[in-house]
């Protein structure tokens, strides 16, 4: 049975609760919008959240399902201290419970558990503690409802009734043993960033900021003897969404001229939002020693950067296939970034070249569906000397609206593939069911190879 | 030039053809075809319905299967005559058992050893490459009667050339080639819905599916010459048609049924065997003399059964109910078999013809030519025995149970024609959640602009039509609940059998029409909880009978009259209860009428109200005559004499057809059938002219004829045979004697059978509780299995926990010894099951109360060398746990058995601020019609018959009884969401008492307190805790915080006490 797993502020309001079934839910608000949980979307996201948090300190964690962890440990002080920083956490995330505390497990407890003002671990819920509804509901019908329940009993008496679990989880909560929070990695080398108290909102600000950072990174980077093949830009805004430029070079290079004509060309994609309060650059290292530099000519280094500009700036397209019966729709274009997909061998004969728009011709043929003897097409006659055919092709009805007096049967094609007598191979069609006392109306689609 | 179609394919190979056999028959009629072969894919289930209809339409019609291999192209086969039928039936139940439900894996090497007699027809694959060759090389060796190529234009563009390579290939290999057109509908308008189909299927909507959809829509049935002209190179395909018309004899009028033979002495024929058994146990049932007018009945039936051949039957259904009644299972028949003397005689049916009129020309007449059709109710527990039985006695190749066809409904269509086209979500909820009258037109044009949807938008106007298209076809095949099919023969060789999703299950693949239509025989083995109910009280008072049931009580009589009737059978409903006060039931008739007027059909038929004015007096009981030259001043008389006028059953709506407005028997047998159609659209509407104007003729007011018509159609599928209340009724003098006179039992007996009947655990405990009983609690000392008596009270069994498992109470029985209390522990029960003990205050008879007992318990694990169950342990001193309050008992008793014998949770929640003003439900026995009250309980019953035009009525319970509520329309849609979620109700509305003192309250006012429930487990005040250490901590941001979303809890928190039983 599906049950609803979150809901917003506005379903709540009607009287939907998680944990009903999807048919009362339903019930309750016919009008309910539903999607299936996807539990890795939502920890994407999460990580996402939690990569964003690196802007505060540089050790933050994802807590799944729904929380992050940031050890602020000297770090306070840079955001105004503790007050400060969940100050200005509070007002990036509007909706969200927040605690500080000294250990890991005290933070958790505090802030999914505790009442603003309250800092007594004693008196939160054992739920508070991270243990699983079954345990809950055991220490329950024990009599234990709150942490502080646990405290008359020895450390005997815990072990042996409620398990070395419980006992465990109420040491790291007091201190008494250490938490294992696992953080992530920290970012790489040779990465620069700077933060403005300001936010950055003109393109002349944030093209500023970026060749000052583009002229210091590869400043390090000659030193470093190495270049960037790639290089991420990321921009933290003050509305805790992060925007993401990436660059790819055709070699490595530490040209700080070419890599930030590149960097400003990117801006158009970058939306600041309300501003961006920090901007870093990630470079991806490569080898590059200084005679790198000497001896590769100038006219090459000019092709390759032309290359880079020229893939920065064109959004190129390809053709990929699409499963489809109707000739012109059995392609479609897509990025060129997708992954290039193998057309697959067509099991009917295919013109090599097909009109982006059928040509109306006329013909002579005989009714009702021999191929034609004789065709106009450019005002030029050709008489047809073989022909295969009519492949029969029905419309894709599901894309057009229905009308009585426009029948299915009106607008099917049927193809047949000629060849003239001057050796020309074409493919042409007839649309609808010839009747005698209605011409039908021919047209050409294409030429074989 | 003739032409037919051999590659027809209907819409019962499922989610790929697009027309119903009888649209397809039609059509081909209409063609002028010369005949008509259906051929679905591994399948012959829609064959009967095809024959039905050739039959009518005068179509020559041959039936086949289309045989799809493994490891080999595709065949159709036609069989030539009733042996090769019969092969072909092994063969595909050979494929079906072999695979899951619905499924068929078939082996060219199966086919080979059952190809005598069958016409094959092979059907190219889409390339003729050299493996297909090596194919026909090899397959030119099988012995079938002939073998054909199959030819078809497939407006490819080689069309021309592949005929002509098929053409070579049948020259080479000595094969004919066969016209055909692959048809998967039976008109060209159908191609979309047929693309639909195949994206159900392949579980895609349209876009995506792509190639895999018919490129073109030519796979209709086409007429001869445009037949001819597609196949104007290759003509000896269509002359060669004529060869198979001609060799195939087989039709399905040949499937002789035949029933079992039944053992019968040496030198008797079935007859005179039937005879001999009916005499004997009339003897039984009358011990002194048999009743004139039942001897005659008896020699008329028997002399109608030799005439229609029918003993067997009967004898076949004797044996089964007397096996049943030789391993001690209560069995009762019902149904229009109840109107049978002999069946009486027998003992397969209650109904004494003494005590009812019965009208055996329900059951069986000879005009009819229809097979009898008998459903007997078992014990729900013990049915499976039955159904074992018959397959042992009768082998799997010869018994199995029928099969339903589901259809797509208004719901399911709508829904997959939606996903199909690409619909948005909610846009198909929307429709899908749309409800409408019969006879009205279902998502017409101001339902969807009401719904938020524009009905000309093209994509919805498409999927309006296709999903009108789709209701009605068939989606797939379920088994029957209980009717079997029996044959003398092996069933798999006149039908084929397949295996069920249920484990050692099979079915046919026809429905229960088409078992009709072609004669065959079939038994309903129902089950019935209160058969079981009956058996288990028996069980405990040492009654060996129903027949040993003192008759005519007026002690029982007067507690049905009282409305008393918790746990009786058919009576205990809210509606029922009631309307036994209004009825007064004085008599066993009584109770016959009771049962069957409380149903959606007499209820729509308005014939409730008139019934109960003319047994009160209100009115004169008068029946409208007919001119006296057309008939007897008292023709009706007789008919409605015993109901007071007015038709309560079908019987009677029946005989008004015939004598009133004289119906041919046929006619009214046709008309029977359209009362019982399922769903009838509107077919009882052709009936009208003739019922009214026939009336009318003879001399009747039209008024009356009118209301006749109304009352007849308001039956609809819901009014009950006569025979079939009487044999109900019965039942309810039963149940309800037993309750009367023996209440610790019957209730007993109605736990142990859970699940069945309208009432929860709970209830039943607290009506035996107010009736005296003593009770009780479940006591791993003390208590088995099952409830059972001590001391003439009721001592609760294990079954009543949650989750207990039937094997550990019988470790805890075998382990228990009388003296020892502890003993019951030392046995090898896993640990969680001790929890279950220890959560539902089951080891208070070994001293320990719940938490100490789970305290100990949890020892188990963490400290295994702690001594656990020594002789009464004392309890643990040093550990500081508190003390558990009445209201967190409660609340765990309701959530570890569904009851509790210590309060009513609403009696220790009384005092909360919530429910101030609220009034204790027993106040409703005292409080004056059309006052105002406020109430509070716990919801029991939800209920929203469909008869009741969306109004809804629900029970609610307290620590002083029930009270029924009345909810109208209006008030269920502004309140929905309460109705839905809440467990704890408080109501405000006014009172409604009527003459007999039957008190409802019309709701005004209703509010979810169940988050009431949750603080009767709260903590006690902050003072009584320990002291709390001091714990690392900050305080925390100064901001308000915002409101706490609620982690995830075990659903037994969330919902504490248990669901409310919720009806249609």
């Amino acid at each position: 049975m599906r049950r609803v797993h979150t809901v917003n502020a506005a379903a709540r309001a009607r009287g939907v609760r998680a944990d009903l079934s999807l048919a009362d839910a339903s019930a309750i608000c016919p009008n309910l919008l539903t999607w299936p949980h996807d539990p890795q979307q939502d920890r994407e996201a999460l990580d996402r959240l939690a990569l964003w948090a690196q802007a505060v300190t540089p050790l933050t964690a994802a807590d799944p399902p729904d929380g992050i962890w940031l050890d602020i440990t000297g770090c306070a002080h840079l955001w105004g201290g503790e007050a400060g920083l969940m100050a200005r956490l509070q007002a990036r995330l509007p909706g969200a419970r927040m605690a500080i505390a000294d250990t890991a497990s005290a933070a958790w407890a505090f802030a999914r558990y505790g009442e603003p003002g309250q800092n007594d671990l004693h008196a939160l819920p054992i739920a508070a503690l991270g243990v699983d509804a079954a345990t809950q509901r055991r220490l329950r019908r024990l009599g234990l409802r709150r942490i502080g329940d646990l405290a008359p009993l020895s450390r005997g008496e815990l072990l042996a009734g409620c398990g070395a679990d419980i006992l465990a989880r109420y040491d790291r909560a007091l201190g008494r043993a250490p938490d294992a929070v696992h953080f992530l990695p920290a970012p790489t080398d040779q990465t620069v960033s700077e933060q403005h108290a300001e936010p950055l909102l003109t393109a002349a600000q944030l093209g500023g900021a970026l060749t000052r950072l583009c002229t210091s990174l590869c400043a390090r980077l000659t030193i470093a003897r190495a270049g960037m093949t790639a290089l991420t830009a990321q921009f933290y805004r003050v509305d805790m969404r992060l925007e993401t430029l990436r660059l790819g070079f055709s070699g490595p290079t530490r040209d700080a001229a070419h890599i930030g004509k590149l960097l400003h060309n990117g801006l158009n994609q970058i939306d600041p939002g309300f501003g961006v309060e920090i901007i870093r650059l990630e470079p991806v290292l490569a080898d590059m020693p200084d005679s790198q530099d000497d001896w590769l000519a100038p006219a090459a280094m000019d092709a390759a950067h032309t290359l880079d500009l020229l893939l920065a700036r064109a959004s190129l397209q390809r053709f990929a296939p699409r499963d489809s019966h109707i000739p012109e729709r059995s392609a479609q274009r897509v990025a060129i970034s997708a992954p290039p997909a193998p057309f697959p061998r067509p099991v009917r004969p295919r013109p090599a070249v097909l009109f982006a728009r059928p040509a109306p011709i006329q013909v002579i043929a005989e009714w009702p569906d021999d191929p034609p003897r004789m065709i106009l097409w450019r005002s030029q006659r050709y008489r047809v000397i073989r022909a295969d055919g009519p492949e029969r092709i029905g419309r894709d009805w599901w894309r057009f609206a229905p009308d009585a007096a426009d029948t299915e049967a009106e607008r099917m094609r049927d193809y047949y593939h000629i060849e003239t007598s001057e050796g020309l191979r074409l493919w042409i069609f007839r649309v609808g069911i010839y009747a005698p006392e209605r011409s039908a109306d021919w047209f050409i689609h294409g030429v074989f190879a | 030039m003739n032409y037919t179609e051999l590659t027809a394919i209907s819409a019962f190979s499922f989610l790929e053809g697009a027309s119903l056999p009888e649209e397809l028959v039609a059509q081909a009629a209409g063609l002028g075809h010369a005949a008509l072969g259906i051929a679905d894919y591994n399948s012959l289930a829609g064959v009967v319905r095809a024959h039905v209809a050739a039959k009518a339409a005068g179509l020559r019609l041959l039936v086949g299967a289309r045989l799809v291999f493994a490891d080999a192209p595709e065949m159709i086969c036609y069989p030539t005559d009733r042996a090769a039928w019969g092969r072909l039936c092994r063969l595909l139940s050979l494929g079906k058992g072999r695979a899951a439900k619905g499924a068929c894996d078939l082996r060219i090497a199966d086919l080979a050893a059952q190809a005598a007699g069958q016409i094959l027809i092979i059907v190219p694959p889409a390339i003729l490459d050299a493996k297909f060759n090596d194919f026909l090389d090899r397959i030119r060796g099988l012995t079938c009667d002939r073998l054909y190529l199959a030819a078809a234009r497939r407006f490819a563009p080689d069309d021309a050339r592949r005929l002509a390579a098929l053409a070579r290939l049948g020259g080479q290999y000595r094969l004919g080639l066969i016209a055909v057109n692959e048809v998967l509908y039976h008109a060209p308008e159908r191609r979309m819905l047929q693309d639909v189909l195949r994206c159900i299927r392949l579980g895609c909507t349209l876009e995506q599916a792509g190639t895999r959809l018919e490129p073109h829509g030519e796979r209709y049935l086409k007429p001869p010459a445009e037949m001819a002209r597609l196949l104007a190179a290759h003509l000896d395909a269509l002359r060669n048609q004529d060869e198979i018309l001609h060799r195939v004899t087989f039709s399905l009028d040949q499937l002789r049924y035949e029933y079992p033979d039944e053992p019968v002495p040496a030198g008797t024929t079935p007859d005179e065997h039937l005879a001999a058994l009916t005499w004997q146990g009339a003897a039984r049932r009358y011990p002194e003399t048999i009743p004139a007018a039942v001897r005659a009945s008896i020699h008329r039936e028997l002399a109608l059964i030799a005439e229609l051949d029918y003993a067997r039957y009967f004898l076949t259904v004797d044996d089964i109910v007397r096996h049943a009644r030789s391993l001690g299972i209560l069995c009762q028949g019902r149904g229009s078999a109840a109107n049978s003397a002999v069946c009486y005689a027998l003992g397969i049916t209650a109904v004494d013809p003494t005590e009812i009129d019965l009208l055996f020309a329900r059951f069986i007449s000879a005009e009819r030519r229809e097979p009898p059709d008998i459903d007997v109710d078992f014990e729900h527990e013990r049915r499976e025995e039955i159904i074992q039985y018959l397959y042992q006695r009768y082998g799997r190749a010869r018994a199995a149970l029928a099969a339903t066809v589901i259809h797509f409904r208004p719901r399911s269509a709508i829904r997959a024609v939606g996903q199909v086209m690409g619909l948005a979500q909610d846009a198909t909820a929307a429709l899908a959640a749309q409800s409408w009258n019969p006879g009205d037109e279902i998502w017409s044009d101001p339902q969807l602009r009401d719904a938020g949807l524009d009905p000309t938008a093209p994509v919805i106007r498409h999927v309006v039509s296709l999903a009108r298209a789709l209701i009605g076809l068939p989606r797939h095949l379920s088994q029957h609940v209980g009717g079997f099919v029996l044959t003398r023969e092996r069933l798999d060789e006149t039908v084929p059998i397949g295996p069920a999703a249920m484990a050692g299950r099979s079915f046919i693949e026809w429905d229960k029409d088409d078992i009709n239509a072609l004669g065959m025989m079939k038994v309903d083995i129902l089950a019935l909880g209160m058969l079981t109910a009956i058996r288990k009280c028996f069980a405990l008072l040492g009654i060996d009978d129903l027949a040993a049931i003192p008759r005519e009580d007026p002690h029982v009589y007067a507690m049905l009259t009282r409305g008393d009737s918790i746990g009786v059978f058919q009576v205990e409903s809210r509606a029922q209860m009631n309307m036994l006060p209004r009825l007064a039931p004085r008599c066993f008739y009584d109770l016959v009428i009771e049962v069957a007027i409380v149903r959606p059909g007499p209820i729509q038929g308005d014939m409730v109200h008139p019934y109960l004015r003319r047994r009160q007096g209100h009115e004169k009981v008068q029946f409208p005559a007919p001119d006296p030259a057309h008939g007897p001043p008292d023709e009706l008389q007789r008919v409605l004499g015993r109901t007071l006028g007015v038709p309560l059953f079908q019987e009677q709506a029946m005989r008004i057809a015939i004598e009133a407005a004289h119906f041919s028997p046929d006619e009214a047998n046709a008309l029977r059938r359209a009362m019982a159609t399922f769903r009838n659209i509107g077919t009882i509407q052709h009936f009208r002219t003739k019922l009214v104007g026939g009336m009318v003729q003879r001399g009747y007011p039209t008024a009356f004829a009118e209301a006749c018509f109304r009352q007849i159609e308001g039956f609809g599928t819901y009014g009950f045979p006569e025979s079939h209340a009487a044999s109900f009724a019965h039942l309810v003098y039963v149940s309800a004697w037993l309750k009367c006179h023996h209440p610790a039992a019957f209730a007993a007996a109605l736990l142990n059978a859970q699940p069945m009947g309208f009432y929860a655990p709970a209830q039943i405990i607290s009506d035996a509780r107010s009736h005296g009983v003593r009770i009780r609690p479940i006591d791993v000392t003390r208590s088995d299995w099952d409830c059972t008596l001590s001391d003439g009270a009721l001592q609760l069994g294990l079954r009543l926990i949650t989750g207990f498992r039937a094997g550990w109470a019988a470790q805890i029985m075998q382990a228990r010894r009388p003296n020892d209390l502890a003993s019951a522990l030392a046995c090898e029960i896993p640990r969680s099951a001790l929890d279950l003990l220890a959560e539902a205050d089951a080891l208070r008879g070994i001293g320990l109360d719940r938490r100490r007992a789970l305290w100990q318990i949890g020892q188990l694990d963490h400290a295994p060398t702690l001594p656990l169950f020594g002789p009464l342990t004392p309890p643990d001193g040093n550990v500081a746990l508190p003390v558990m309050q009445t209201g967190e008992q409660v609340l765990t008793d309701y959530q570890t058995t569904g009851f509790s014998l210590r309060a009513h949770p609403l009696a220790l929640l009384r005092r909360h601020a919530a429910l101030a003003g609220t009034k204790p439900c027993a106040c409703l026995a005292t409080a004056r019609d059309g006052s105002r009250i406020s109430l509070a309980g716990l919801i029991t019953v939800r209920q929203r018959p469909g008869s009741a035009k969306g109004t809804m009525f629900i029970t609610i319970e307290d620590e002083t009884g029930i009270a029924n509520l009345i909810l109208w329309p209006a008030i269920v849609a502004s309140f929905r969401a309460v109705i839905i979620a809440a467990t704890l109700l408080r109501a405000a509305g006014q009172v409604q008492r009527s003459a007999e003192g039957v008190v409802h309250v019309i709701i005004e006012n209703i509010q979810d307190c169940s988050a009431l429930i949750g603080t009767l487990d709260a903590p006690l005040a902050r003072a009584d805790e320990g002291p709390s250490r001091p714990a690392p901590s900050r305080p925390a941001s100064s901001r308000p915080a915002p409101p706490r979303r609620p982690s995830p809890r075990h659903p037994r928190d969330e919902r504490p006490l248990p669901r409310s039983r919720d009806f249609r």
